[in-house]
């Protein structure tokens, strides 16, 4: 059974206006579920301010399908049209294989730690 | 913002216990809910049937998946069922094959298909929609072979292979999960 459970929260950091969304998934995102979460990181970043920073803390996904993907990029593609960026932090193995053979490391930067994924936010 | 959590539940689990064979044939209502079984099943598969590493059993997981979901969602209807044929020829190759039984309404012809997976190749990475990465980059990618066929009953077989003679593979460590098929 497919299951994704999700933290939406902020991160107060220093030199920076607005505080950072970090969205930190566990378990799966297939072709059973993603339509369903996807509407939710939507609602976050159209209400969000110009020029915020999302962070996507992907330490605990353990799976991701090609339409998940798709998502992401859009997200990127509505966060930066607000001025805004897309940082993935601490993907597991799998997860990081299937982002880059679709080439999202050509578009969103991956850090190995949510420290690293601040700086670069 | 006060913090957010919640859950989303996608499907019921469905159990098969199997044994390691060559061919191993399976048939799944084209439903989504049915496919965190078939990928549990490729990747236990995979470490049983071959030398391939952890690493190649979760490629092959992905494959799998999303040779799956292409059939369910572009080539059958929501009544229809898909069959997956697991072939393995030892020393040489692994096949995998996934049958749908086509669209009554907006069918699409195996040639429409591969068209469609040379133009997102062809893309550039930022201006792809949501869907289309699937065939032309995870199965493309990492595998040696795709086909895909018309049927006489108006679906398509869509087949890839995996040649066992590939050198990354020695280098990689062999997987030590049980011997048991479960999804």
């Amino acid at each position: 059974m497919a299951e994704i459970k999700y933290t939406f929260s902020e991160l107060l950091v220093t030199g920076k206006t607005n505080p950072i969304k970090l969205i930190a998934l566990e378990g799966i995102l297939d072709e059973s579920n993603a339509d369903d979460f996807a509407p939710k990181v939507y609602e976050v970043i159209e209400q969000m301010p110009e020029k915020t920073s999302v962070i996507l803390d992907l330490e605990k996904l353990s799976y991701m399908n090609s339409k998940s993907i798709g998502y992401i990029a859009d997200y990127f593609n509505k966060a930066t049209a607000k001025g805004g960026k897309i940082v993935i932090a601490k993907p597991a193995r799998n997860v990081k294989e299937t982002l880059c053979v679709v080439g999202l490391d050509q578009m969103i930067p991956f850090t190995q730690t949510l420290e690293e994924a601040k700086l670069q936010a | 913002m006060k913090e957010i959590q919640g859950v989303i539940k996608g499907s019921n689990p469905v159990k098969i216990n199997s044994d390691k064979d060559i061919e191993i044939k399976i048939e799944i209502p084209t439903k989504a809910y049915f496919m965190s079984g078939i990928r549990d099943f490729t990747l236990q598969m995979i470490k049983n049937m071959t030398d391939f590493s952890e690493n190649w059993a979760y490629r092959f997981q992905s494959v799998v998946d999303e040779l799956c979901n292409n059939a369910i969602e572009h080539g059958s209807d929501s009544d229809s069922f898909i069959k997956i044929k697991f072939i393995a020829v030892p020393d040489k190759h692994i096949k995998i094959q996934v049958e749908d039984f086509g669209k009554k309404e907006n069918p699409i012809t195996a040639q429409e298909i591969l068209e469609k997976i040379n133009k997102t190749q062809q893309t550039d990475i930022k201006d792809l929609g949501l869907r289309g990465r699937g065939l032309a980059f995870i199965v493309s990618k990492w595998t040696d072979k795709l086909e895909i066929k018309d049927t006489q009953n108006g679906g398509h077989i869509v087949e890839i292979t995996k040649n066992l003679n590939d050198q990354t593979f020695k280098t990689l460590e062999r997987s030590l999960e049980p011997n048991q098929i479960i999804i």
